[in-house]
């Protein structure tokens, strides 16, 4: 399982750089991302340009490391690529999370923002 | 009837009920679907709906355990393509017939209760029989739609 992390600002950008964020790698990417959040940022962009699948286990990974955040600590998502974006539209999981279009301008919204 | 399809078989092939296994249905599947040449929005569906009938077989039937195979079809009709999937594992509780759970609420933040949800918003004709021992579970998903 592939993931980096840097900062942009105050905002942390992990990115998956796998293709696959499947029932195969689901547990060790709830793990890293309960390591990376660790670091505290208080705002989290996951960039997913890169996953070019996502099936249910996947999204109840990313479900979980947005709950790992816990209070006033958000976890947002950016580049979902069009299968990725379908499964959060069918599974409406779409309305719960704020999603990018890219990380661009997923930091471009924390400067307007602050 | 999916299961009895005259139609080519494209794949027919034994995993082990593993989430390397199903991967490497998937990625065989996948490539038998390339002389189709389907839309990127079918391929798409397909995968996802492989993907979830393979990870409950290994997840539920065979309990995560790591043991058991399970066995995949995909057969090419002129407007969808027919899947099968067999195993040996534990029966289905309730099974696909029975009426649908309701979906996850999105806002209670739920991990799991969508691998069915997104079958179905793919599927049709979804038939689960149970024989001693045995499961087996056929359905269809529509192609060229778009």
């Amino acid at each position: 399982m592939q993931i980096d992390s840097h900062m942009s600002g105050d905002v942390q950008i992990v990115t998956v750089t796998e293709d696959r964020l499947d029932a195969a790698v689901a547990i060790q990417f709830k793990d890293r991302m309960r390591a990376l959040s660790a670091q505290g940022a208080e705002r989290i962009v996951l960039d997913m340009a890169e996953v070019r699948f996502l099936d249910s286990s996947g999204l109840g990974a990313v479900i979980s490391a947005m709950k790992q955040m816990g209070h006033g600590r958000r976890l947002e998502l950016a580049g979902l690529t069009p299968a990725v974006a379908k499964v959060f539209s069918l599974t409406r999981m779409d309305t719960v999370f704020t999603i990018h279009p890219d990380t661009a301008a997923a930091t471009a919204c924390a400067r307007r923002a602050g | 009837m999916p299961c009895t399809a005259a139609s080519p078989q494209l794949l027919r092939h034994r995993y082990p009920a593993t989430p390397d296994g199903v991967r490497s249905a998937l990625v065989d599947g996948m490539r038998k679907l390339v002389p189709l040449s389907l839309s990127p929005e079918d391929l798409a569906a397909i995968e996802l709906v492989l993907a979830e009938l393979l990870n409950n077989v290994a997840e539920h039937a065979y309990g995560g355990s790591g043991r058991g195979e399970l066995d995949l079809s995909l057969t090419a009709e002129p407007d969808a393509l027919a899947v099968m999937v067999t195993d040996e594992g534990a029966a289905m509780p309730g099974g696909p017939a029975g009426p649908a759970p309701a979906p996850p609420n999105p806002a209670s933040l739920p991990e799991g209760g969508f691998g069915w949800m997104l079958i179905r918003a793919h599927a049709r004709d979804i038939v689960y029989r149970r024989s001693p021992g045995r499961n087996r579970l056929c359905l269809r998903i529509l192609t060229g739609r778009d």
